[in-house]
């Protein structure tokens, strides 16, 4: 799990173009919206592609989108339960 | 000023090749917008409206039987010639004017297995502009005005703003756009298409459908004999807020309407004027206008969406819309929202919902687009 | 020509340069456009991480506006224009979103997406300077003088503008131009420009088209 959120915080960084962040910059709980990294719609369709892209699960729709992408912490639990 | 007159169109979309066409399917409530089964496409059926190849092929072939022009060139040529043919004025003189609207022109050619007879070059929006221009032996360089999905209504604002100054007499606007892999892909990603057919300001509504259209337009300083409709006002403003997504307080939208009312210097009110909504059918958008009409004390005008007849033809759907617009105005009828059923935005509208005689002297033309851009034009019976 | 209309400032991006009102300010030479458009952000900006979001045309309008923004940061973001024009569209952003679509490795990136139509760098305009007046796009081969000034007398004429932002922005193939330049109208009174230079035609042109 910490090796999976330590690669997710980079492909994370590297896929929305965040200059001058830092994986260790990343809180794995916070919330990556509103907030914390204050990401907006089309990085959170961006994280939709980097999930299909690097872990193979696809994200059928914008609101599952919402749940899943809550947070590093949230995202992680999702690709382990989803993986195959 | 000169005054601004509207005095030949055509529409080529799925629902035909000629404007009456088009307008007996609206009136009709027949939908142009189907299931696309189309690799070339998408990897998966998408609904859109398609316009019919075989058709245009054989509509081509009237005019010419070259071989080196792109599907946009052939329906941008097919249409603007069948609109030159309602005219009677020489317009291969350097008082008129070729304005294109397209938001992708051929970007179908990016792709290296796509007509592959046709230069690469075509993909840049002015050349393929200028093969345009010279089947027609336009005079002057043609303008390309490429605003999201607001061209068409800009395209219509800024025509009308240069004959108003005298700078040219006429003006001929043809807006289009065509199906590609290329934004089919990218509005996949955006995943704002709709699984269905779209439900412009409708409750249940959840996406937009793509689809490919022309509308050609000439605006000429000279009236018809009769039954004349002129340009009266316009505005194009900014959001500066987001590049995709619209204002929640509808900010451009209401400065763009505000502005060209003022400008307008006339009275309207819900029995003498409609609206001709964006109405794209995205949870967003739609709730975005209402609050713009709100905001301005126009909410209770007849309002119609026309998206679930044409889909969102992107550089030619204010073309298009305004045709049809001025359609009504001209037949004293008004067009219903096809797919609308259920009040579905935070603000009371008043959406019309079928076919009705209805007298009107103005209709305010909108369109918003990605970028934040916002477009008003209002049209006038006189 | 007596329309109290004058060019202002000017400011052209090129070639790893940056110069404004004929005078060289920032130079970068021999590295990528990239490493270059990122030192001129370093130095011109600093404060706006969004613009590591932004694709190469948009890079390039946000920092020559940038360099133009002493001339309209006092004025009312809804009288301000602005009027852009290129010969490649977003072909560029295009190019880039067309390698997200390739067959065997199709993933259409909707943040390249969103900045395939060229009007979007006037947005990012619009949305860091607050500006909301009338804005256009046009795609030509070349600047057309004659036409834009046309349109942009228009604008302060009777469309309720009073400044603008003017000009020429391309990005293809790594090459790149922005030329843009500020119009304002003055009162008689305004003494404060020694070297007016009044907004026609041809000054228009010299100003956007000069060293092309």
């Amino acid at each position: 799990m910490d090796e999976l959120i330590k690669n997710l915080k980079k492909e994370i960084i590297e896929a929305l173009n965040l200059e001058d962040v830092k994986a260790e910059d990343i809180d794995t709980e916070a919330p990556l919206f509103n907030e914390g990294l204050g990401l907006d719609s089309i990085d959170a369709l961006e994280l939709i592609v980097l999930i299909e892209k690097k872990h193979g699960i696809k994200i059928q729709s914008a609101d599952e989108g919402k749940q899943i992408l809550y947070s590093v912490k949230t995202i992680a639990e999702f690709i382990i339960k989803n993986k195959k | 000023m000169e005054k601004v007159y509207f005095v030949a169109d055509n529409i080529i979309s799925s629902l035909g090749f000629t404007t009456s066409e088009n307008i007996d399917a609206i009136e009709n409530r027949k939908s142009g917008i189907n299931l696309i089964c189309d690799n070339s496409l998408s990897q998966h059926p998408f609904f859109a409206s398609k316009i019919n190849n075989n058709i245009l092929e054989k509509e081509f072939l009237k005019l010419s039987d070259s071989i080196s022009y792109t599907k946009f060139e052939k329906v941008c040529i097919v249409s603007i010639s069948k609109a030159l043919n309602k005219i009677n004025f020489a317009y291969k003189t350097s008082d008129t004017l070729f304005i294109l609207s397209t938001t992708k022109g051929n970007i179908d050619l990016l792709n290296p297995l796509c007509c592959p007879t046709i230069p690469r070059d075509r993909a840049f929006l002015w050349k393929s502009a200028e093969i345009i221009k010279e089947y027609f032996h336009f005079y002057n360089s043609p303008v390309v005005i490429s605003n999201a999905c607001i061209s068409g209504v800009v395209a219509i604002v800024t025509g009308s703003r240069l004959i108003e100054q005298g700078l040219y007499k006429n003006v001929i606007i043809c807006g289009a756009d065509i199906l590609s892999e290329f934004v089919i892909s990218g509005f996949q990603s955006f995943m704002a298409l709709s699984p269905q057919i779209c439900k412009p300001f409708d409750l249940n509504r959840n996406g937009l459908n793509l689809g490919e259209g022309c509308g050609t337009i000439i605006l000429s300083n000279k009236p018809k004999k009769e039954n004349n409709i002129i340009y009266c006002a316009g505005a194009i403003t900014n959001d500066a807020n987001h590049i995709s997504g619209p204002s929640r307080t509808a900010e451009g939208l209401f400065l763009a309407i505000n502005k060209a009312i003022k400008q307008s210097n006339t009275s309207l009110n819900e029995n003498n004027c409609f609206i001709s909504a964006h109405g794209t059918a995205t949870p967003y958008n739609d709730e975005m206008e209402a609050i713009a009409f709100e905001r301005i004390k126009i909410n209770n005008f007849p309002t119609v969406g026309l998206k679930g007849y044409f889909g969102h033809t992107l550089g030619a759907a204010g073309v298009i819309e305004s045709i049809a617009a001025i359609n009504s105005l001209k037949s004293n009828k008004i067009h219903s929202t096809l797919g609308f059923e259920e009040h579905g935005v935070s603000i009371p509208v008043n959406i019309v919902t079928k076919t009705t005689k209805k007298e009107n002297e103005f209709c305010i033309k909108v369109a918003s687009g990605f970028g934040g851009c916002n477009a008003t034009a209002i049209f006038q019976k006189i | 020509m007596n329309n109290n209309l004058i060019i202002s400032k000017s400011c052209k991006i090129t070639n790893n340069t940056i110069i404004v009102n004929d005078k060289l300010l920032f130079e970068n030479n021999n590295v990528p456009y990239n490493v270059f458009i990122k030192n001129a952000y370093k130095k011109y900006i600093n404060n706006y991480p969004k613009f590591f979001k932004m694709d190469n045309l948009s890079k390039l309008g946000i920092i020559a506006v940038e360099l133009l923004s002493d001339e309209f940061k006092s004025i009312d973001g809804k009288e301000i224009g602005v009027v852009l024009v290129n010969s490649a569209s977003s072909l560029d952003a295009d190019q880039t979103f067309q390698k997200t679509i390739v067959k065997d490795n199709y993933f259409p990136s909707p943040s390249v997406f969103v900045y395939t139509l060229p009007n979007i760098v006037i947005g990012e305009i619009c949305i860091k300077h607050k500006i909301y007046g009338e804005s256009s796009f046009f795609v030509s081969q070349n600047f057309d003088s004659t036409f834009i000034y046309n349109i942009v007398c228009d604008l302060f004429s009777r469309q309720g503008i009073n400044t603008a932002i003017v000009g020429w922005l391309d990005f293809i193939d790594n090459d790149y131009l922005a030329s843009l330049c500020i119009i304002k109208k003055i009162s008689q009174q305004n003494l404060n420009y020694n070297e007016m230079i009044n907004f026609t035609i041809e000054n228009l042109n010299k100003t956007i088209n000069k060293d092309i």
